[in-house]
């Protein structure tokens, strides 16, 4: 049995059909994303030559995809966990979407390690020969826990409604039918099973929200942990994961913005829903703008040599239109928008959003390619330069396009608001609605 | 060998790293999906014969 959603059919509903739009734009995605490939290809016939990556910058858009989409990753289950452990029972249409995010964007981001590679086949060295000293294999055991670990949390909470969709959309491919009853693991909605997948998702969101911590500060570690001038601080942990809330919740609300349209989900994503986003992205525009000031601050106050080339290359040197364009659009335009325009309007709100994801997105570049073009090495103090060729920007947009493919078929195949958890929200838990229908 | 040059082994050797960081995911892997079958069907009863 299935406890009563009273919007079961609206959010059902783009389940039933796929569109001839839905085919031409998977096909487009597809094809970016192979073109990506086929690029991919050529660099690691010709070598990173082809790219604009060379002594002393070895990391630049390759990483700053890395860390931008691992940001994203980190957000969605964030949200859903965090939120889930607070009991704040607004959050329960967007987990779902929220969580799609991290499970499609965290592969992207390990995809931008192998592009940055120029022998990926190596990567298995880390496996054979890896020691555990090494920044990077923490990183590898951290985000590997944390992508199982959000599969699995985004999975249990999806059985149910696998379930739904098993008993309800008979008419649909037998493939497809079969795919459901297999995922559905063979669940039934009895008052016990919802029982043990409360005590489960409550125990995991507790665990989730830990870990997102713990590997974002382990990314930024990578950084961190050598003694380059801009990365070398205690502040950078705490930096990068405020940074990644922000630009995920962000993304979360784009997601939303576009499922409402595109899906007519006006009735379950309300604008009530919007406006707690809103107010928590007023606190995250705030506190990432906060901590970007303390550590600029503590480099400025602190005037090392080696650390005040960087800071100066960001704030008047080559680098100082790429910061600029960042803060304006992470503080400056989206804060008011937020503050002013965004409580009324969902269009404003989603510009917002684009903005800073653009805006986050230069921030990650800056965060790394001036340090690496002046790094703590005198001869290249100051002399190192990086300018991206059109191989790194197609395997980027590439890899932008392959996120978009797997996040547009996932809600043709699976309901992207989750309906038990939002009749949960309707008719008070969802334990005692399965025990109201056992009863009946 | 003291606690030290263990500790010392186990992070500086070639290959252990590799192990660790395997076996913190592989072990994961058999959590979560003995977690599932839980969340499912639940801890047999004592003496149960297994369902098939």
């Amino acid at each position: 049995m299935h406890p009563h959603n009273p919007h079961e059919s609206i959010i059902l509903a783009p389940l039933r059909v796929i569109t001839r739009g839905d085919k031409l734009l998977w096909l487009t995605l597809f094809g970016v994303f192979l073109a990506g490939l086929v690029v991919w290809i050529y660099q690691f016939v010709l070598g990173l030559g082809v790219t604009g990556l060379n002594r002393p910058v070895y990391w630049g858009i390759y990483l700053t995809n890395f860390v931008f989409f691992i940001g994203l990753a980190h957000s969605g289950t964030f949200i859903s966990a965090i939120l889930r452990v607070a009991g704040a029972g607004w959050r329960t249409p967007l987990t779902r979407a929220a969580e799609a995010i991290t499970l499609f964007s965290l592969p992207f981001g390990v995809m931008s390690i192998l592009c940055d590679m120029g022998r990926p086949d190596r990567i298995l060295n880390l496996v054979f020969y890896g020691r555990f000293q090494s920044p990077l294999l923490w990183d590898v055991t951290a985000v590997g826990l944390y992508l199982l670990s959000s599969i699995f949390f985004f999975y249990f909470s999806l059985i149910p409604d696998i379930a739904l969709c098993r008993d309800r959309l008979t008419d649909a491919p037998r493939w497809r039918r079969r795919m459901y009853e297999v995922l559905a693991l063979g669940w039934q909605g009895t008052p016990d099973q919802f029982r043990r997948l409360d005590r489960v998702l409550d125990g995991m969101a507790i665990f989730m929200s830990m870990v997102v911590v713990t590997v974002h500060t382990v990314v930024s570690w990578i950084f961190g942990m050598t003694l380059q001038p801009g990365w070398h601080t205690a502040l950078i942990g705490p930096f990068f994961l405020l940074g990644a809330i922000f630009s995920g919740t962000t993304a979360v609300v784009i997601v939303l913005a576009v499922l409402r349209k595109v899906y007519h989900l006006e009735k379950v994503l309300t604008p009530d829903l919007f406006n707690s986003l809103r107010k928590l992205l007023i606190v995250f525009t705030l506190g990432w703008s906060y901590m970007m000031g303390a550590e600029f601050l503590t480099t400025g106050y602190g005037n090392m040599t080696e650390e005040m080339v960087v800071l100066n290359d960001k704030f008047s040197g080559q680098y100082a239109p790429i910061f600029w364009t960042m803060v304006v659009l992470v503080f400056v335009v989206p804060l008011f928008i937020f503050l002013v325009k965004g409580k009324k309007s969902l269009g404003w709100l989603v510009g917002a959003c684009v903005l800073v994801n653009i805006g986050m997105w230069l921030e990650r570049f800056i965060v790394i390619v001036p340090t690496e073009a002046s790094p703590r090495l005198l001869p290249y103090l100051g002399g190192g330069a990086y300018q991206p060729t059109w191989v790194e920007a197609v395997i980027t947009l590439s890899l932008f396009a392959g996120m978009f493919l797997l996040y547009a078929v996932f809600t043709r195949f699976f309901p992207i608001v989750p309906i038990w958890e939002t009749a949960e929200h309707h008719v008070g838990h969802a334990v005692e609605a399965a025990a109201i229908a056992e009863a009946k | 060998m003291d606690l030290g040059s263990l500790f010392n082994y186990l992070i500086n050797s070639p290959g252990i790293g590799g192990a660790i960081a395997m076996t913190v995911l592989g072990g994961a892997i058999v959590f979560y999906v003995f977690l599932a079958r839980w969340i499912v069907r639940g801890t047999p009863a004592r003496g149960a014969k297994p369902k098939r």
